[in-house]
């Protein structure tokens, strides 16, 4: 009995430290690698799914003190299709007020992409969005991670919810939409206007640390946000930490394919060992030239593996 | 001669009926399951197919099998005859990626040969290595075996995989209730009962997790599509390459294996010695050297390689079932499951709070067992800062890593594993303090204290 007791109270203990207050899993969510990405999808899908059901009168809801819309890691944040956010986890003195012009550091246009996701077509559009994010007590801006979604009420309105975190980790996902948008940049507005874009530090393609580059189909360099200066330089000849001819790689796999994924190993800033890096490619024709357009990032590492 | 210890149900040379023995043998075939995840990590990684993932995880099962029934045969100068059971080794772990990644399977199964031998040397010579490890040394290597396992168990237990991920309520709870059976089992279980309180954990857990949603369609899905019957193949087989750049981590990670299934050994015999004092040099040599075989059987026949598992040490102290034909029985399953790949698929889809439950429960007596290795002998002033100087900087590898991250050269292989360093340094310090010139200052200072 006494342990039975003992037992109890330790769980119930143990349990006030863990998160138990999550939204329902959703369909979106399991294309994900990373719980926390998963959490943020189905909390955001599980808002949106209230909007759809409830109209204007799900804001009650969520404000509702509570309510997991406020007693969360993160917070929502809903805006209508002119900008104007309409309801706001963190600071409701924003409600109200149209923020279409807010801009991060990079000049990226925030609200507004997220604005555009209530444009696409479909009922339940969605996307992520990569910008800067300055608190007002850090010295530095850091990356945050937003997934937003396209919810439409039972009255016709539409309203754009979504929330973010600095802690996300890159998914695979994020790199392929990434790339995917930038080939279709490339066949839409041919190799000049694409290239101008692609260099700029505040356009999508510059995201969490890490950018979209284009090689032809030698390897050679033509478009290389982190060596600006060095452009045109041979990446068929770059070797991973344990000597694997990586560019050469990609390029024999995209002869056979449109599209490719090669994982390597390379040492993470500031570290000596090596960690594991993966990189998606895809082969464009554009102007009668084969170009490869890509982008790589680190795999997180599990928290009991030593690699 | 050992004296049989009196809280053992079925002692070494005691043979269980069979159904008890098919039941035991199956409690620690789920032990050596729960590394299986690796070798579909690691053929994953390196975009092997899903064929290859089986593939490897029947002939490493295999492997393990054959390794189990080795060790737990005494012939002259081969095997130490105890139930010692092997899994796919977590320590060869990154050295593996790194050979999988340069030159495929054929260089993984090169290296990891190369290592077994690598053991067999070290079996032959350690005998005479007898000076280097008395008991606090002995007992030490056990306690840092022990704390290797940490890492897995915990992120198991608390259901999490990657950094920054919020622990999961319900996995805590169902790795609570899982290790609270296994504990309850074991502390108020009467007479046989208590042989199987990892099996009647594991029931529990699997139920819990199958009632909350952690075991689901997902992870059983991958169970349906393995079929019932393969034979274990993998695509280039008979390819085998080696790479000299990759002999030094190879080579370490040989030596950390052999420490630890050294630390193993000891424990078996700690275990099945009422009496016991200090370790048998030769069976320790022998037990090296079966667990050489096993290393290298892995890599001829194309599995990830294998160790001896401490968990299934620490299990069969916990059960007071030590039988050594326990041994025979759990390896001979293990093989056969290999030609099985439907049920090795369900075993290596262990839940998450199970593994970890499992996991902090067998570490428990690991640790106790170091530590009373440690203790047994008595504490004086020599072995205090042996033993506390080799924990302090092993643990500083795990707590700070970064410490260590200047580190260059040959050196640098030492500071891999926090049992390598551990090791090393008492080593060292036990050399230095029991010196002749030492062993006269402390007469001295004796004398003139008098």
């Amino acid at each position: 009995m006494r342990s039975s007791l003992a037992l109890g109270i330790l769980l119930a203990l143990a349990a006030t430290g863990c998160e138990t207050h999550s939204a329902p899993a959703s369909a979106k969510s399991k294309a994900y690698l990373y719980e926390d990405t998963r959490r943020l999808v189905d909390f955001v899908e599980s808002a949106a799914t209230l909007v759809e059901q409830r109209g204007a009168d799900a804001f009650q809801e969520f404000d509702r003190p509570d309510s997991l819309w406020r007693d969360s890691p993160t917070y929502l944040f809903v805006y209508d299709m002119n900008g104007v956010c309409v309801w706001h986890g963190s600071n409701p003195e924003l409600v109200g007020r149209n923020l279409t012009s807010f801009r991060d550091p990079l000049g990226k246009p925030v609200v507004q992409t997220i604005v555009d996701v209530g444009r696409r077509p479909g009922s339940n559009a969605s996307e992520w969005i990569f910008y800067l994010w300055e608190e007002q007590t850090d010295f530095h801006p850091i990356w945050k991670s937003s997934y937003v979604r396209k919810a439409i009420a039972p009255d016709g309105k539409v309203y754009i919810l979504g929330s973010g975190s600095s802690r996300i980790k890159v998914e695979k996902e994020f790199v392929q939409s990434q790339v995917d948008a930038a080939a279709t940049l490339l066949q839409q507005r041919g190799v000049d206007a694409a290239f101008n874009e692609l260099k700029q530090p505040g356009s999508r393609y510059d995201y969490l640390g890490t950018f979209v580059f284009v090689l032809d189909d030698k390897g050679r360099s033509l478009v290389d946000p982190s060596y600006p200066t060095l452009q045109g330089r041979d990446m068929a000849r770059f070797r991973d930490a344990v000597g694997r001819p990586i560019v050469q790689e990609l390029l024999a796999k995209l002869q056979n394919s449109d599209a490719a994924w090669v994982q390597f190993l390379w040492p993470k800033p500031g570290e000596r060992l090596p960690s594991r890096k993966l990189i998606y490619a895809r082969k464009v024709n554009v102007e009668g030239q084969t170009l490869v357009v890509g982008s790589d990032f680190f795999l997180a590492t599990p928290v009991w593996m030593k690699l | 001669m050992a004296r049989r210890p009196d809280g053992l149900i079925y002692a070494l040379n005691e043979r269980p009926p069979l159904a008890t023995l098919l039941l035991l043998g199956f409690q620690h075939i789920l032990l050596m399951s729960s590394t299986l995840l690796l070798p579909v990590v690691l053929v994953s990684e390196i975009g092997g197919s899903f064929e290859q993932v089986r593939g490897v995880v029947a002939l490493s099962m295999i492997a393990c099998g054959v390794g189990t029934i080795v060790q737990a045969v005494r012939l002259r100068g081969f095997g130490s005859g105890f139930l010692c059971p092997n899994l796919v080794g977590p320590n060869f772990f990154a050295s593996l990626m790194s050979a999988a990644w340069l030159g495929g399977l054929p260089l993984m199964r090169g290296m990891t040969i190369v290592a077994g031998l690598f053991e067999a040397v070290f079996a032959r010579a350690v005998h005479r290595l007898r000076f280097l490890f008395p008991p606090e040394i002995t007992g030490l290597v056990v306690l840092m075996v022990a704390e290797s396992l940490i890492p897995l168990g915990a992120s198991k237990f608390l259901g999490i995989t990657y950094q920054d991920e919020p622990i999961s309520g319900t996995n805590f709870i169902v790795a609570c209730i899982t290790l609270f059976a296994m504990v309850a089992v074991n502390v108020w279980g009467r007479g046989k009962l208590r042989l199987y309180g990892v099996l009647i954990g594991l029931v529990a857990g699997y139920i819990l997790s199958l009632v909350t949603g952690l075991f689901g369609a997902a992870q059983l899905q991958r169970v349906w599509q393995a079929p019932w019957v393969a034979f274990p193949w993998i695509e280039g087989m008979m390819r085998i390459s080696f790479r000299w750049s990759l002999l030094p981590p190879f080579l370490i990670a040989s030596a950390t294996g052999a420490l630890k299934t050294m630390g193993n050994l000891i424990m078996c015999e700690k275990v099945n010695d009422a009496d016991w004092k200090e370790q048998d040099m030769d069976r320790i040599s022998g037990g090296l050297l079966a667990d050489s075989v096993a290393v290298t059987v892995s890599g001829l026949i194309g599995g990830m390689a294998s160790d001896t598992s401490s968990s299934n040490v620490a299990l069969s102290s916990a059960s007071g079932a030590t039988s050594r034909s326990i041994g025979y029985a759990a390896g001979g399953l293990f093989v056969v499951l290999g030609f099985f790949p439907k049920i090795s698929a369900l075993l290596s889809v262990m839940p998450m709070p199970v593994m970890g439950a499992i996991l902090i429960f067998v570490t428990s007596f690991m640790i106790l067992s170091g530590l009373q290795i440690i203790l047994a002998t008595g504490i004086d002033a020599r072995r205090t800062f042996i033993i506390g100087v080799a924990l302090i900087f092993g643990l500083s590898l795990d707590i700070m890593p970064e410490l260590y991250a200047g580190v260059h050269g040959w050196i640098r292989a030492l500071f891999d594993s926090p049992l390598t360093l551990a090791t090393a340094i008492a080593v060292i310090l036990n050399q230095v303090l029991h010196s002749k010139s030492a062993e006269k200052l402390a007469h001295k200072h004796y004398a003139g204290a008098e």
